[in-house]
């Protein structure tokens, strides 16, 4: 006989069935639940400190996840770059009547304005019980006392929301000499109109007056600002559209007058099933929607990415879960860009799998699979045979994606974070052949998963995918190579963003957000603070619906990933292929 | 595009809540078969009797991620179950199996994860790791006590160990390391090197998989490279040496063989040669007793349950079709149920029946 997958709702509603038909007569444990040994912990001038976790349930739980947030003013404003770390992150389990030692330690940015600061704790275990712990600490000013008078000079302007202003500040000792480097606490009033960095730069979050107060010691200085709207309008239109509902899209791009999409995972239809193992070729040119002109299977369950080099004449695409375990590369000719030809599948030290790729000229730069794997650096100035030429590894966690630039290669490292690589730029004497890294930033919550550098403006745009916390995207300023700093945030509630595209000439940022669809973000002038709050979205498009899960095999809207080409926005889309609009301004 | 194969889903679902309903609370509920998708991220359960799917979990970590649940093992009390997640960050997962509560989950310091293996008395778990893209750099076998899900070892063996399976004593644990053609004899004790034995005469021979007889003298290795599994006797068994080949049995299988099992009797062996599509079942001696075509592509794991007579085997399925389980008669070589389940579907332990 044979048997198939069915419905897993049935199956739940047979086991609930069951369990209220077939009484139990043994006595329930009680069930696991998570204490901290305090609700709040003060750390006062301290920059670490020690809380324990405890099972006071009947039974175990685990794993255990310890989440710290973010480091909050005591007006509510998060301050960027400042971390509460707790470790470890995760403990495997925890038996009845068993504690944990969590350690907390406080990674503080610049010099915080003196004050109060608070952070929080969370431990999960699962759905079955949550804790939660309130940490404290203060940060102390020496020159309070000597500080007799304060002035600041705000600008004759009302700044926009988002627009990043600095504050001129003087502060004076009794004598009337200047006080360098005097500690000054900055608040807004109201607390929700905006937020003072710790250099004196504010940032507008609502439309309306606010006061500005800056405070060292005793004394005080007072002013008042306006901040008016980013007055921005825009809105998305579909105007064209590739349908693939045969199989889930993956990663796009286009070139020419030519599209390229891959697959991914398994896509049922009743009785039918599809793997990601094609390649599917568009002609995009005209007007209208556009048909698949051919496609190209391989030997993958997954092709997650493909890239087209510059000049148009190859491409490569990623192999994942093989049949025959060699994964790797194929490499395609693109002489006639509506009909790749396959020139050879390269796989050496590519078994894992490989989920990302960019070309750079004679070097392709893939992203293999796993923890320990790391970068491979291909020559590929003869594509019919490709060699490994450069490898590199964070030492912890895995790649995820690579975006190279300027000759320098930016790594989007998971749990390591963003790490910078020379590649040829010669900050740090680097090649493709010997990658030598530059900084590295591991203060982005994990699940760093890609980036984008943006040269001009000295930002790289990082997007972290975490599905449950959800991810955000966190702004990287690297004006100083060596020193990557992040000063700013971009968050849509409900679900994690995932791939962006940068249009440079008009500092529009646009990221495909799963179900939340397509989002274009002013990005130009600073960046600083939550820039969700700053009015900085000029629209946002949830061009097909969807009940918020990116549903897959449905309908739904769920955004893979954009790409600008030739005046639209096109955007690959898990569950319908391609989609491109129209550009909000 | 692929058809697939049985009946309409919703009939079978409905004809399982039925069942459920009307006969489950008087039949003695028998085994149920743990599966892992390695594909879409989830442990399958289903009726050992029957193959039909009656449960399943989700490991998906990073859902717009392949986190591939690899193996599966089950405590010597049935009271637990181990699963291990090879990509991403690799880690070992910790299941009560009444109401299969997650009770525990250890990220690995490994660069990959295949195989769980479990200790006689279930206190340790073995996980190798399978670093097939390490261009032959040693890599490790961690050690976890199951009891607080601590690491208390993981020396470096060499390159891609894939399977590390506990003798029926719990004194040693044999490691394949599939690159470097090697078994190698750990003591569970201390996890110091008891033996090595090379197969460097045999290039390309990539040992896989382990199962040992359960008198403890000899331990099955299947070499993924030559259509075989041999026989070794274990290490200070009578003065008998691993590398000694006059006690090496060599048994011709199919091509491509991945896991093997041996019956709880010690009777039958049984073998999934992956890419030729078939099973081998022979006696202990290695006399060849049946060859048995499997209907779904990739034959991968196998376990035996209480009864010796019966095995399941998984299937992968590929890049067009979905994977499987079979159970197979050892005794005939009949198939006596086939179910389509999972993708990439590689690991399969057998849980005893619930309690109460």
């Amino acid at each position: 006989m044979a048997h198939r997958l069915f419905d897993s709702k049935l199956v739940a509603l047979g086991a609930v069935i069951l369990s209220t038909s077939c009484g139990g007569t043994s006595e329930p444990e009680l069930p696991p639940r998570l204490e901290f040994s305090a609700a709040v912990v003060d750390l006062g001038l301290l920059r670490d400190g020690q809380v324990e976790l405890r099972n006071t349930g009947g039974r175990s739980i685990g794993p255990i996840e310890v989440v710290s947030g973010a480091i909050q003013d005591s007006g509510g404003s998060t301050v960027p770059g400042s971390v509460l770390a707790a470790d470890p992150t995760e403990i495997p389990t925890l038996n009845a009547g068993e504690a944990s030692t969590v350690s907390l330690s406080l990674s503080l940015q610049g010099s915080l304005n003196p004050g109060e600061y608070d952070a929080a704790v969370t431990a999960r275990g699962g759905l079955e019980s949550t804790a939660f712990l309130a940490v404290r600490f203060t940060v102390l000013n020496e020159a309070e006392e000597a500080a007799a008078s304060i002035q600041m000079s705000v600008p004759n302007v009302d700044p926009r929301t988002g627009d990043v202003i600095a504050i001129p500040i003087e502060v004076r000792d009794d004598a009337g000499a200047l006080l360098q480097g005097a500690p000054v606490a900055w608040s807004v009033e109201p607390a929700i109109a905006g937020y003072v960095g710790s250099s004196g730069q504010f940032v507008g979050y609502s439309v309306g007056p606010a006061q500005l107060i800056a405070r060292v010691g005793t004394v005080a200085d007072t002013a008042a600002i306006n901040v008016v709207s980013r007055n921005l309008t825009g809105s998305f239109t579909v105007v064209r559209r590739g349908r693939e509902t045969a199989r889930h899209s993956s990663d796009l791009w286009l070139h020419g007058n030519v599209a390229y999409s891959g697959t991914w995972g398994a896509r049922t239809d009743g009785e039918l099933v599809n793997f990601g193992n094609t390649l599917n070729v568009w002609d995009v040119s005209g007007a209208g929607n556009v048909s698949k002109v051919s496609s190209l299977e391989i030997d993958a369950r997954v092709v997650n990415d493909v890239k087209v080099r510059a000049d148009g004449e190859l491409a490569i695409i990623t192999h994942e879960g093989s049949n025959d375990g060699l994964n790797g590369i194929t490499i395609l000719d693109l002489e006639d860009p509506s009909n790749p030809v396959v020139v050879g599948r390269f796989s050496s030290e590519l078994e894992a799998g490989v989920h990302n790729v960019w070309i750079e000229g004679d070097y392709a730069y893939l992203v293999v699979d796993g923890v320990g794997n790391g970068l491979r650096i291909l020559d590929i100035s003869d594509p019919a045979l490709p060699t490994v030429v450069g490898r590199y590894w964070a030492g912890s966690s895995f790649l995820h994606d690579v975006y190279v630039r300027d000759g320098l290669a930016f790594l989007s490292h998971w749990s390591a974070g963003l790490v910078i690589l020379d590649v040829g730029n010669g900050v740090a004497g680097g090649s493709p052949d010997n990658p030598v890294e530059v900084s590295r930033l591991e203060d982005l919550s994990g699940q760093t998963h890609n980036a984008w550098y943006w040269p001009e403006a000295g930002y790289v745009f990082v997007g972290e995918e975490d599905f449950a916390a959800p991810g955000i995207i966190h702004v990287v300023d690297l004006r100083n190579l060596f020193e990557p700093r992040e000063v700013a945030t971009y968050r849509v509630p409900g679900q994690t963003p995932h791939n962006v595209w940068l249009d440079e000439d008009t500092g529009t940022l646009y990221v495909a957000w799963y179900a939340n669809g397509i989002r274009a973000i002013d990005v130009t002038g600073d960046l600083l603070g939550e820039l969700d709050r700053q009015g900085r979205e000029i629209a946002g498009s949830v061009y097909n619906g969807g009940v918020g899960s990116c549903n897959r095999g449905s309908g739904d809207t769920c955004s893979w990933g954009p790409q600008l080409h030739q005046g639209l926005i096109w955007v690959s889309d898990m569950n319908e292929g391609l989609i491109a609009l129209e550009l909000p301004r | 595009m692929t058809l697939r194969q049985g009946k309409a889903a919703g009939h079978i679902g409905a004809a399982l809540v039925l069942a459920l309903v009307s006969g489950a609370c008087g039949d003695a509920p028998g085994e149920r078969l743990l599966v892992t998708s390695g594909f879409t991220d989830q442990i399958f359960v289903l009726d050992a009797r029957t193959g039909e799917v009656i449960d399943s979990l989700s490991l998906d970590r990073r859902p717009g991620e392949r986190d591939e649940p690899h193996a599966v093992a089950v405590s010597p009390d049935g009271a637990h179950f181990y699963a291990t997640l090879s990509h991403g960050e690799p880690s070992l997962w910790k299941y009560e199996t009444e109401g299969l509560r997650l009770v525990g989950r250890l990220t690995l310091p490994t660069n990959g994860a295949s195989r769980v293996r479990l200790s006689p008395d279930g206190s340790l778990a073995a996980v190798p790791d399978y670093w097939l893209s390490g261009g032959g750099q040693p890599s490790r076998v961690a050690f976890v006590r199951t009891e607080d899900m601590t690491l208390v070892a993981s020396p470096e063996l060499c390159a891609a160990p894939h399977d590390a399976s506990f003798s029926p004593d719990g004194s040693q644990v044999a490691v394949t390391c599939t690159l470097s053609d090697e078994l190698v004899l750990l003591s569970a004790e201390d996890f110091q090197e008891i033996e090595r034995y090379s197969m460097s005469n045999e290039p390309g021979a990539r040992p896989l998989n382990t199962a040992w007889m359960p008198d403890g003298r000899q331990v099955l290795v299947t070499l993924m490279g030559r259509g075989s599994y041999w026989g070794l006797p274990a290490a200070n068994s009578e003065g008998a040496r691993p590398g000694d080949p006059r006690y090496v049995l060599r048994v011709e299988t199919g091509e491509g063989p991945a896991q093997i099992a041996v019956s709880p009797d010690g009777s039958s062996v049984v073998v999934a040669n992956r890419r030729a599509g078939s099973v081998t079942v022979t006696e202990a001696s290695g006399a060849r007793r049946h060859q048995i075509q499997v209907s779904g592509a990739h034959p991968h794991g196998v376990a035996f349950g209480s009864d010796a007579g019966v095995v399941y085997v998984t299937y992968e399925g590929d890049t067009q079709s979905f994977g499987g389980v079979v159970a197979i008669d050892v005794r005939t070589g009949a198939v006596l149920w086939d179910t389509e389940v999972g993708s990439f579907t590689l690991g399969v332990a057998v849980l005893p029946p619930p309690r109460g």
